[in-house]
Order: C-alpha cells, then sequence, then structure tokens
C-alpha cells in the first residue's frame, strides 16, 4: 500500500487509477485524430477536385459518343413526327453534354484540354443543326416526290379511262368476228368480209393495247425510280423510261383523233413527271444528294467525337496521377499515426496491470475474503466466528464494524427466541389440558408423545393407568386395551386390532366404541404434517341413550319416518317404514345412502324402470329430497299401497321423510268418484228424456192447435143451423123435435168450447201466445170477474165473498189471460160446491225477487182426495172421471190457467180436503205498477 | 452562355413540335386493274376530306393523315391491305369500294376497333354482318331491287322480264331483291339467270332473250358488262330495254355503248353534285381539272360523319365513336344523314337515271 493514498477511501483510489488509464486513452485518441485529419485533407483533395472533374470528362466522352450513335437516326427518319421525335431526343443529349461542360469548366483542372474539349463539343453541335436542317429537306423532297407519284397514278388512270372500254369494245367485236370468220352458216363473202372486218379491229386494237402497256410500264419505271437508291443505277433507268415515253408519245399521236385533247394533256403532264426539272426522277435525284451531304456529316460528326474523347481520355489520365499521389501522402501519415497509438496502447496495458496487482489484488479483494468468510459463519449460527479487525477507516473497514454490531444484535436475539418458545409451549399444554376430550399425540414414529389428563382419566377408569405411558406405540396400547377386554368387540380381537390398526394408519371417518363399563367414547384421528398422528377421544355416552330413545319413540309411531344426514344417508329408519317398504331392518342399521333405499327397492321391481330413465327418475327424486319443499306427495309401492310422503328440512341440514298410509282413503275416494259419475250419467239421460218429451208436446200442440181450427168452422156452421131450427121449432110448439135439436145444440157448444180451449192450451204449448201486459187495476178485475160468475154461483145457491185491501192498487200484466185464469178458478168453485160460500182474495207479497200479487180462491164444495192433487193441473183431468159427467166441463181449465201462470213468470198451487172445499192460489209478479195514485203520463211510460 | 441559350431554344421548339403524333384514317379502294379509277373517285374524295379537316384545325387538335390501300376490288387482297392498315394504325377506313371487299375486310377492322364507313357497298349483308365498327353513307340493294321491281312491275307488267347477274355479292343480291318485290307484286319474270362477268361475247345469252322475245332485261352486274351486253344485243337486232343498279353510273358505260345506251335506265342515288351543301367541294374539285362523279362525294362524306363523330365522342376509341354515330345527326355534303342501329343510313332514296347523248339525265 502506497502510504500517499493512505488518506483517500477505495473510491478514491479507484478514481485515481481509472484517471490514470484515461489519460492514455485520450492520448491514443489524440495520435488518431491527427492521423484522420490529414487522410481525410488528402482525401477531400481526391474527391472535391480530381476525381468529379475525371467524372465529368468522362460522362462528356459517353455523351459525345452517345450523340454520335444517334444522330444515324436521325438521317433515317421516314416522316416528319419520327424526325421531330429523333430531333428533339438529340437536342436534349446536346444540353446534357453542355451541362457537363460547364461543371468541367467550374473545376481549375487541366484547363488547355479543356479548351479543346469545348471547341470540339462546338462543333459537334453545329454539325448536328446542320443534319437537322438537312433531314428537314429530305422529309420535304421525299413528300414532294410522294405527292408526284400519287398524281402519276392519276394521270395514268386519266390516260387509261377511256382506252379501256374501247379495248373491252374491240375485243368483243373480234370475238363476234372470229365466230362470224368461222360461221359455216354465213356466205363465203360474208365471212370474207368478216375476216376483213376482224384485220381492221385487231388493228385499230394494237395501240391502244400498247398505249396501256406503255402507260403502266413508265409508271412501274417511275416508281422504281423513286426508290432507288443509288445515283449511278438511276441514270441507268433513265434509258429504258425515256424509250417507253417515246413509244407512248407515238401511239398517243396514233390515236389523237379518236380522243379529245384531254387525253393529249393527260400524256403530257406523264411527260413531265417523267422529264425535266419537276419530274421523278430528278426529285428522286434531289433526295439521294441530300442523303449522301448527310453521310458525310454523320462521317464528320463521327470524327469530332472521336477527337472528344481522346481529350478526355488525356484528362482522365492527368486527373489519375494526381488521385496516386494523394493516396501516397495518406498512406505516409497513416503509417506515423498507428506507431503513436501502439506505444500508447502498451502504456496503458502496463499501468492497469499494475494497479491490478499492487491494489486490487493484495489490498482489496484480501480484506474483503476474510469478511466474508466471517459472515458466513455468522449465518451459519456459529456466532462466536472471528472477525478482522479494522484498520483504517475506509469502506471496507466501515463494513467490519457494522459486521461486529450484527453479530452482538445477533446473539441477544436467539435468547429472547428460547424464552418465547418456553411460553409457547407451556400455553399448548395447557390448552390441550383444558380440552374436555380426551387428547393424545403420536409421534411419526407411532409414540404416544403428549396425553391430556382426561385421556389419563379415561384410561383409569378402565383401570390401565399404570400400563398406559408416554413413549408406548400405539399398538402396544391397544393390545393392552384388549388384554383386558374393555372394549366391547365382536368376534376375534386379533381381528379387530387389524383393523384397528388399519383404521389408526389411515384414518378417515371418526368412529365409536363401546366400552364394557358402559361408556361410548367417539374416536377421531388425524394426522398431522410431520407425520404424527392427534386422537380425540369424545365421550358420547349420553348422546348414545338419547338415541335409543329416540328410536324407541319412532318404533312406537305407526307411520314411515327415515331421518337422512346432510349427504342423504339414512341416520334413522323407523320400524313402520321398514315394515311398509319390506326392507330388513339390518338394511337399514348399515346406515345406507338415500339411493340404496331406491336401489333396493328397484332391485324389487317396485319402480318398474330402466336405464336412463330409472337414473333421471332416482336423480329428480333425490333432487327433491334435497330440496325438501315440504310438499306432499303421493307415492305407491309395489303391493299396491298408496302413502303420502313428505320431506322436512330440519336443523343441521338433515331431512325427515314420512310416508303416511293413505291406501283405505284412497280406495274411498275412487269409490265415490265412480257414483258420481254414475249420478252425472243418469243425469243425463233424464234430461235427454225431457227433451225430448218437451219437443214432443210441442209438435202434438201444433198439430192440435191446426186441427182445432179446422174443427171449430164447420162446428160453428153446425151450431148455428141448429140454433135456427131450434127457434122455429119452438114457435111451432114442436117439442118432440125440439128436444133432439136442443141436444145437438148442446153437445155442439161443449164441443166448442172443448175445442176453443184445447186450441187455447195448444198455442200456449207451442208458444204461439202473446201476452200484452198493461197496467191493470187489480180492484177491477176483481169485481169484474165475481160479477160475472156471480149467474153461475146463483144457480147453486152459492154466496161469493171478496177481500181486497182498499190500497190494492194496481199491477202490470194482461188484463184478459188474468181474467181467464180467475173466472176459471171462479167457474170451477161456483160448479163444485152447493149452498156453499165462495171467497175470492186479494194480498201483496214481497220477497228476494221482488214484488207478487197472490189471488186465492176459496169454495166450500166436495174437495179433492190428495191423491188428485198432482195430476190436477194436467190435461182433461178432473178428480174423478165421473165428475166430468156430472159437472160438465172440459178438464183442460185448470191445464190452461197453470200453463198462463208459468207463462206471465208466476205460480199456482191448489190446497184441498175433500167434503171440506178447496183453496186456489195465484201467485203473479206484480210488474212495476203497485200504488193506486197513478197518473196518466206514468202509465204511457209504461206502453 | 449565348451557345446555351440558342441549344435550348431549339430543343424547347422540337419536344413542343414532338408532342403529337397524326391520327391515321385510310381509304381503301381499287387503285390498280380495270376498275382503278373507282378507286380514283375514293382518293380524290378521302384526300379533300382530309386536306380540308387539317385545314380546320385536324380532329381533337392533332392533324388527320390519311393512308390509301388498293384492294384490287379483290376479297382476298381486301383482307390482306385491311391487315396492313391495322398494322399502320389507323382508326378509321372509308371502303371498300364493291360488297365483296367490304364484307372481307370488316371483320379485320372489327377485331383492331377500326370504324368502317363504306361509301358504296350496297349489299344488305354488309350491315347485317352485325359489326358496331360497320356503317355505310349509300343505300341498300334490297331498297334499290324494291325500287327496280316495282318499276319493273309497274311499267312492264305485260312485257317479257329476264333478269341476271353476274354471281358477285353486288349482283346477285340485287337481282335477287328485283325478283322478289317483282314477283310480290303479281308479275313474273320469264326467266332468271347468271352470266359471266367480263366475258367478251354475249352472243348465247342474246340468242336465248332473242328466241324468249324478252322486252325488259334487269343486269345485277357492273356498267362494262351490261354495256357490253346491250351493245351487242343492239347490234343483234334487239331492241330491249336495260335496266340496271348504280354501277351503271359511270362514263364507261357510254364509251362501249355509244348510242346503243340511248334510253338505258338505272337507279341511283340522287346526284350529290347538285347538293347545294356539296357546291363549295364541287367547284373545288373542278378546279382541279377533276369532276367528282360516283362515289367521290359519298367518300369525302364518310370521311366528315367520321371526323364529325369523333369530335362529338372527344376521343377516336371505337366504342365511343360508333355509340357517336348511331347517336347523332351530321352534316355532310350528302346532305344531313343518321345511322340506324345496323349502320345503314336512316333516310334514304333511290331514284331513277337515264342515259341520253352520252349523259345520265335524272328522270
Amino acid at each position: 500500500m502506497i502510504p500517499m493514498f493512505q488518506r483517500h477511501g477505495v473510491r478514491g483510489r479507484l478514481l485515481i487509477a481509472f484517471l490514470a488509464i484515461s489519460a492514455f486513452a485520450v492520448l491514443a485518441a489524440g495520435a488518431a485524430m491527427y492521423s484522420f485529419l490529414e487522410v481525410g485533407k488528402v482525401l477531400e483533395l481526391i474527391t472535391t477536385r480530381r476525381v468529379p472533374a475525371a467524372n465529368s470528362a468522362l460522362e462528356l466522352s459517353r455523351q459525345a459518343e452517345r450523340i454520335a450513335g444517334a444522330a444515324p437516326a436521325l438521317l433515317t427518319a421516314e416522316d416528319a413526327t419520327q424526325h421531330r421525335i429523333v430531333s428533339a431526343n438529340i437536342a436534349s443529349e446536346v444540353q446534357t453534354l453542355d451541362g457537363l461542360l460547364l461543371q468541367l469548366q467550374d473545376s481549375e483542372f487541366a484547363r488547355e484540354a479543356q479548351a479543346e474539349i469545348a471547341g470540339t463539343v462546338e462543333r459537334i453541335r453545329g454539325n448536328l443543326t446542320e443534319l437537322d436542317d438537312l433531314v428537314a429537306r429530305k422529309l420535304a423532297a421525299r413528300a414532294h416526290k410522294d405527292e408526284m407519284l400519287q398524281n402519276l397514278a392519276g394521270a395514268v388512270i386519266a390516260i387509261q379511262r377511256p382506252i379501256y372500254p374501247q379495248i373491252l369494245l374491240l375485243d368483243s367485236q373480234s370475238a363476234q368476228l372470229r365466230r362470224a370468220v368461222n360461221d359455216p352458216e354465213l356466205a363465203g363473202e360474208q365471212n370474207q368480209q368478216a375476216a376483213t372486218d376482224l384485220a381492221a379491229v385487231v388493228v385499230s386494237l394494237l395501240p391502244l393495247e400498247n398505249i396501256m402497256l406503255e402507260s403502266t410500264k413508265i409508271s412501274d419505271k417511275l416508281a422504281q425510280v423513286a426508290a432507288e437508291t443509288k445515283a449511278a443505277d438511276l441514270k441507268l433507268l433513265m434509258f429504258p423510261l425515256r424509250r417507253s415515253l417515246d413509244r407512248l408519245q407515238g401511239l398517243a399521236q396514233s390515236v389523237s383523233q379518236q380522243y379529245p385533247e384531254q387525253f393529249q394533256d393527260s400524256v403530257a403532264q406523264l411527260l413531265g413527271f417523267a422529264i425535266g426539272s419537276e419530274s421523278i426522277p430528278e426529285a428522286r435525284q434531289r433526295e439521294l444528294d441530300i442523303i449522301a451531304d448527310g453521310q458525310r456529316l454523320l462521317v464528320r460528326n463521327r470524327q469530332l467525337s472521336g477527337r472528344l474523347t481522346d481529350a478526355v481520355d488525356r484528362l482522365v489520365v492527368t486527373a489519375n496521377r494526381d488521385i496516386e499521389a494523394a493516396n501516397r501522402e495518406a498512406l505516409d501519415v497513416q503509417r506515423f499515426s498507428a506507431g503513436i497509438l501502439l506505444a500508447v496502447v502498451l502504456l496503458s496495458l502496463l499501468s492497469s496491470s499494475l494497479i491490478y496487482w499492487l491494489y486490487v489484488n493484495r489490498n482489496l479483494v484480501g480484506r474483503i475474503r476474510a469478511l466474508s468468510d466471517s459472515m458466513l459463519a455468522i449465518a451459519a449460527g456459529n456466532l462466536k466466528t472471528e472477525i478482522p479487525a479494522a484498520r483504517g477507516k475506509d469502506e471496507i473497514d466501515r463494513m467490519t464494524g457494522a459486521l461486529h454490531v450484527f453479530r452482538d444484535t445477533a446473539v441477544e436475539v436467539e435468547q429472547s427466541n428460547l424464552r418465547e418458545i418456553e411460553a409457547a409451549r407451556r400455553r399448548l399444554t395447557d390448552a390441550i389440558e383444558s380440552i374436555s376430550e380426551g387428547f393424545c399425540l403420536y409421534d411419526a414414529d407411532d409414540r404416544l408423545v403428549v396425553s391430556n389428563s382426561r385421556f389419563k382419566e379415561m384410561v383409569s377408569r378402565d383401570g390401565l393407568a399404570d400400563r398406559v405411558h408416554d413413549g408406548m406405540t400405539f399398538e402396544q396400547i391397544v393390545r393392552e386395551f384388549t388384554a383386558r377386554d374393555t372394549i366391547d368387540i365382536e368376534g376375534d380381537p386379533e381381528d379387530w386390532i387389524a383393523r384397528r390398526l388399519q383404521q389408526h394408519h389411515h384414518p378417515t371417518e371418526p368412529h365409536i366404541q363401546h366400552r364394557r363399563n358402559g361408556q361410548w367414547i367417539l374416536v377421531n384421528e388425524r394426522r398431522t404434517e410431520d407425520g404424527g398422528l392427534v386422537a380425540v377421544y369424545s365421550d358420547i355416552t349420553e348422546l348414545k341413550q338419547r338415541e335409543t330413545e329416540l328410536s324407541a319413540v319412532l318404533d312406537a309411531i305407526d307411520y314411515g319416518v327415515v331421518f337422512t344426514d346432510a349427504d342423504l344417508r339414512v341416520r334413522i329408519a323407523n320400524r313402520a317404514f321398514c315394515r311398509s317398504w319390506d326392507i330388513p331392518e339390518e338394511f337399514v342399521a348399515r346406515q345406507p345412502h338415500v339411493r340404496e333405499l331406491f336401489l333396493y327397492n328397484n332391485c324389487k321391481g317396485l319402480d318398474q324402470l330402466l336405464g336412463d330413465q330409472w337414473e333421471s327418475y332416482l336423480q329428480s327424486r333425490l333432487e327433491a329430497i334435497r330440496r325438501a319443499d315440504d310438499e306432499l306427495v303421493e307415492v305407491s309401492s309395489a303391493d299396491g299401497r298408496v302413502y303420502l310422503h313428505r320431506c322436512l328440512a330440519l336443523p343441521g341440514n338433515v331431512r325427515m321423510l314420512t310416508y303416511f298410509d293413505i291406501t283405505q282413503m284412497k280406495q274411498r275416494e275412487q269409490e265415490l268418484a265412480t257414483a258420481l259419475q254414475q249420478r252425472d250419467e243418469v243425469l243425463e239421460a233424464l234430461r235427454e228424456a225431457k227433451e225430448q218429451a218437451e219437443e214432443a208436446s210441442r209438435v202434438k200442440s201444433q198439430f192440435l192447435a191446426n186441427m182445432s181450427h179446422e174443427l171449430r168452422t164447420p162446428l160453428s156452421a153446425i151450431i148455428g143451423i141448429t140454433e135456427m131450427l131450434l127457434e122455429d121449432v119452438t114457435e111451432v110448439g114442436d117439442m118432440e123435435r125440439a128436444e133432439p135439436l136442443g141436444r145437438i145444440s148442446r153437445a155442439g157448444k161443449h164441443l166448442l168450447r172443448l175445442i176453443s180451449e184445447i186450441l187455447d192450451l195448444s198455442k200456449i204449448e207451442a208458444g204461439k201466445v202473446e201476452l200484452n201486459p198493461e197496467t191493470t187495476d187489480i180492484a177491477a178485475m176483481i169485481d169484474d170477474a165475481v160479477a160475472t160468475s156471480s149467474p153461475l154461483a146463483e144457480q147453486n145457491g152459492n154466496s161469493i165473498a171478496v177481500t181486497c185491501p182498499a190500497d190494492i192498487g194496481s199491477m202490470v200484466i194482461d188484463p184478459t189471460r188474468l181474467r181467464q185464469i180467475l173466472l176459471n178458478l171462479m167457474s170451477n168453485a161456483c160448479k163444485f160446491t152447493h149452498d156453499g160460500d165462495i171467497t175470492i182474495e186479494v194480498n201483496r207479497e214481497r220477497d228476494g225477487e221482488g214484488d207478487w200479487v197472490v189471488f186465492s180462491v176459496r169454495d166450500t164444495g166436495i174437495g179433492m182426495p190428495a191423491s188428485y192433487l198432482n195430476s190436477l193441473f194436467k190435461e182433461f183431468s178432473q178428480a174423478d172421471s165421473s165428475t166430468t159427467r156430472r159437472y160438465g166441463g172440459t178438464g183442460l181449465g185448470l191445464a190452461i190457467s197453470q200453463r198462463l201462470c208459468q207463462k206471465m213468470g208466476g205460480s199456482i198451487n191448489v190446497d184441498s180436503k175433500q167434503g171440506k172445499g178447496s183453496v186456489f192460489r195465484v201467485r203473479l209478479p206484480a210488474g212495476t205498477a203497485t200504488a193506486p195514485p197513478r197518473t196518466q203520463s206514468a202509465l204511457q211510460h209504461q206502453a | 452562355m449565348r451557345k446555351l441559350f440558342t441549344v435550348g431554344c431549339i430543343a424547347c421548339l422540337l419536344s413542343n413540335a414532338a408532342v403529337q403524333a397524326d391520327i391515321r384514317i385510310a381509304t381503301v379502294g381499287p387503285l390498280t386493274g380495270p376498275r382503278a379509277w373507282s378507286g380514283e373517285q375514293f382518293r380524290r374524295g378521302a384526300e379533300m376530306a382530309v386536306a380540308d379537316i387539317n385545314a380546320n384545325g385536324g380532329v381533337l387538335g392533332q392533324r388527320v393523315a390519311l393512308i390509301v390501300g388498293d384492294d384490287a376490288q379483290d376479297p382476298s387482297q381486301a383482307v390482306a391491305v385491311a391487315e396492313k392498315l391495322v398494322g399502320d394504325g389507323i382508326v378509321f377506313v372509308a371502303g371498300h369500294r364493291s360488297s365483296d371487299a367490304s364484307i372481307a375486310a370488316a371483320p379485320v377492322y372489327a377485331d383492331a376497333g377500326v370504324i368502317q364507313i363504306s361509301p358504296s357497298s350496297t349489299s344488305p349483308d354488309f350491315t347485317e354482318l352485325g359489326y358496331d365498327t360497320v356503317f355505310r353513307v349509300c343505300g341498300r340493294d334490297d331498297h334499290q331491287g324494291a325500287v327496280a321491281g316495282a318499276y319493273l312491275a309497274a311499267h312492264h307488267a305485260e312485257g317479257n322480264i329476264a333478269i341476271v347477274h353476274d354471281g358477285s355479292t353486288y349482283g346477285e343480291g340485287l337481282a335477287t331483291q328485283t325478283q322478289t318485290t317483282l314477283n310480290g307484286r303479281g308479275v313474273h319474270e320469264i326467266w332468271y339467270d347468271s352470266y359471266e362477268a367480263g366475258q367478251a361475247d354475249y352472243s348465247d345469252l342474246i340468242a336465248r332473250m332473242k328466241s324468249d322475245r324478252i322486252d325488259v332485261i334487269y343486269v345485277g352486274g357492273y356498267s362494262t358488262d351490261a354495256a357490253l351486253l346491250l351493245r351487242q344485243a343492239r347490234e343483234s337486232g334487239l331492241t330491249v330495254q336495260l335496266v340496271a343498279g348504280d354501277a351503271l353510273h359511270n362514263s364507261d358505260f357510254w364509251a362501249i355503248t355509244g348510242s346503243a345506251g340511248e334510253g338505258a335506265r338505272s337507279t341511283f342515288d340522287e346526284d350529290p353534285r347538285e347538293n347545294p351543301a356539296a357546291a363549295d367541294v364541287v367547284t373545288r374539285f373542278r378546279e382541279q381539272g377533276y369532276e367528282p362523279e360516283g362515289y367521290t362525294l359519298h367518300t369525302y362524306a364518310a370521311v366528315q360523319v367520321w371526323a364529325e363523330a369523333v369530335g362529338r365522342a372527344a376521343t377516336v376509341d371505337s366504342t365511343a365513336v360508333s355509340a357517336a354515330l348511331h347517336a347523332h345527326e351530321f352534316d355532310t355534303v350528302l346532305g344531313e344523314i343518321s345511322f340506324d342501329s345496323r349502320g345503314d343510313i336512316t333516310s334514304h332514296r333511290y331514284v331513277w337515271y337515264v342515259w341520253r347523248g352520252g349523259r345520265y339525265v335524272r328522270e
């Protein structure tokens, strides 16, 4: 350790070391920067001066070549459009060339070569402009020539047009003449003449055909001339052309008289196209001259561009030389800088190694390692380990101090922890002791570790207090218990021990033991996390007693009761349940699941369900029990008994299922239903019979109504005539004949009345009677009835009395019908009473249905036996059939009265005693009219 | 610096001029062969029309360039020349002359989207090919034949009528239509026959006419054949009346018949040279020493309607131009023209001309 750094911390010392290394890096960067700048200077010289110049020159050269290459295309342009396009292309190339030249001139490089290049470019441009003009002229010449060719065609047609029909005509004539010459039917002279004519036709045909031929030939030659590319061949072509022209002129002359002047003009025009300054050959010659000029210009163009390329090449060579020199310079600078860099790198490596070896390794690492060893020891629990002493004030020394403090604190904490553990253990022991159940803890080796005094108490009650102690295995303890026969074991004790051990090693459900001393113990075992086991022993003797009592109570009940726990496992099922469902008590005692009960029933064929159907039925039943909605449900057993089933939820999620036998009740219900149905059927039959009877009655009435009318008409005649005869006979005094006539008259009248009444009754029954209710004064009605029936009463020596309250008032009723009823009753009363009293009485009544008026007619006559009263209101019935003979009458009066009463909404009844007299009571609704003070308007309103 | 300026100016001028190429169109007819004169009518008519259009600023601001094609009135050559012209990039053709050639070339133009307006093909089949690109500014032979048939029925019902044709689409079509109309009017020809075009001697046909006492002969064919037939018939002493179609309308006829042609009659459009709308154009043709007879003005009109339709459509695309042609009316040297859905002109009337003293005269 260097003493001068003693007062700095680790941070300060590391800072100084890094600064030293950085200084070397700065030095190296400086050297590199210097080299970079030097090389850059050289590169700049190359890139900004020499290379652009060389590039421009090369581009210039390429452009010149491109123009030289494009120029021939200008010359071959076939029409104005093509010419314009090529010309525009070349113009833009030339523009590019000029731009390049300007770039080159900007650089101060190779002035001499530049001047030469500029001169050459200028000449190329001049050359191109000349070429462009030339091409324009060439195209103009060609256009002119093409136009002449078109016109040439017109001239040829103008010559041939008039000649062609002539040729056709002459051809046709020659054909005819040829036939005439060879025609054997013609005379020899005619043949001769035809031959002569034929010769003449042929002679005149020849020049015409030649004109056609020569004019076509001239046209063809001129077309050939127009396309000729060599001047020499052009001259050669002119000779045959001239010959043809001469011949055409001659021929035209020979036929001149046949055709108008226009023909000669056409020939002259054709000559003009072939010879002279404006001829097609001249035009073609001019075109060829222009093309030749163009070729010369192209050659010059190539030469100029070659010269330009040479000048540019020289420029490029100069530029390349400059670039090489600059490259060499740059290389020298690079080497020098590389040397400096190497030295600096070596120095910095050396200093780094020194710093590492002297300071980092020997000082820092050594101290930190000692410190970390101590920390590891403390962490492992060795609180008494050696801690290196602090020598100075740097960061490591401060860490050492902190470790001292940490260790001291750790020692203190350890001691306080031990105290707390002791307190916790004590609390646990107290807790276990205070439990009311027996408690045991077995360790992982199944040895008894802890047990509370309650457990010990249980053990001592079994007389094993000195035999069971901590440290014994569970098996040893069990065997102690069995050996003393303290537990109520069924079967072989060894089997039981094996089962118990199995249960102990794999604890699941709590189980119950019955001790010989009468105690019931619930054993609950649970595994602990460290592989040990906790056993809790609860004394449930009292609970067991209650259960037994409950069972006895339930067994005493005569309907089925089942209790299930929350999992629907049967806890208790009473004897009545087992009996009614034919389930063995042993099966229930096993505490099966409700599902098993259902299954047991199903196996017995109780529910007659299979497969999916059974499963869904089962699920719905289980669900209903879980729901326990306290609904009454009827269920049937296999032997046909019916139970009223109910499911109740009790506290603790217990379900109580009850089955109440209602088989007998069901049977009664069934019988009642059958009886009711039978009654309904009878009623229905009755109704039908009644309807039939009513219908028959209606038909009968209809028939009677019709018949009675038919009978009445002749009868009236009989009666009328008989009366007349009787009068005549009476006047004469011939009583012998008067008597039978009187009989006829009486019998006829009786018959007429009978028919009238039958008709009346029939009308009522056929529903043809229409009532015309109106407000009727009751007292007046009674007076009228009494007055009308008083002669009949006097005949038999009867007196009539009337009992009518003064305020009886009026009622709304059909007065005619009311009168008919009252008269009938009165006449009956008079008829069957001799020397007696007849009383007519009227009263008002009121009940829930409204106001009523009751008329009663009482007599003191012969009366009727009770047995007749029932048929009294039937048609043609009098109390005794002999009475008809004695008292007369039709026997229809009461029937009609009853029907009318019913029709008016009332009733009629009779009360009679034989020999004492009868009372007929007519009860009719009062309508709305009541009190006597009635005004006229009210009556109108009623109408 | 001065040089640079000069170069720049040149480049500027050149590039402006090179902006647009010409619109190419063509006219095709027989430029060689015996009917080269009729091709000449096409060339003259089209050239003057193009010159007039360019003098008025061209079409859609572009110059129109004319290519003249020769089909020698041969259907095979017509197809070849059509293919060549399509290769040259034309957008419109005024042609061809004969119905055979026009029908043969039509599919080539239709495939390439080239509008084809024939100045002179009168066969009904031409516009019934079903191409949208096909139009014509002349009449139809079924109309022409109907006019001829009606005339024969009205004037020669009692005479002996013969109908002949040269077997060409034009000739046969015309003859058949004439026959149909004639028969439809209850008049029946003595016979209906064909002859070979280009014969020198028609004596067999004439002998048959003589023996059957033919008074009137209807010829569906070209003028030279009809002329020779007529002349030979007259020379053999027959006073037969010649009736024919529009092909009779050129000077060749009289050149062959001479006075024998007196009284021969034919159907043709009303002579467009007499149309006031054509007066200026006719005057200018005559100043050039050219008589715009036959289908010269029809060709002029064909180019006119195309140029006008392009102006309306604002494009040279054939679909649009075809639609414009169908949709509008056009002022031409033939008068006002519009086209029906097939491409025929909607108002067309054939009238009768009679040869008198070397000229055909409107009856």
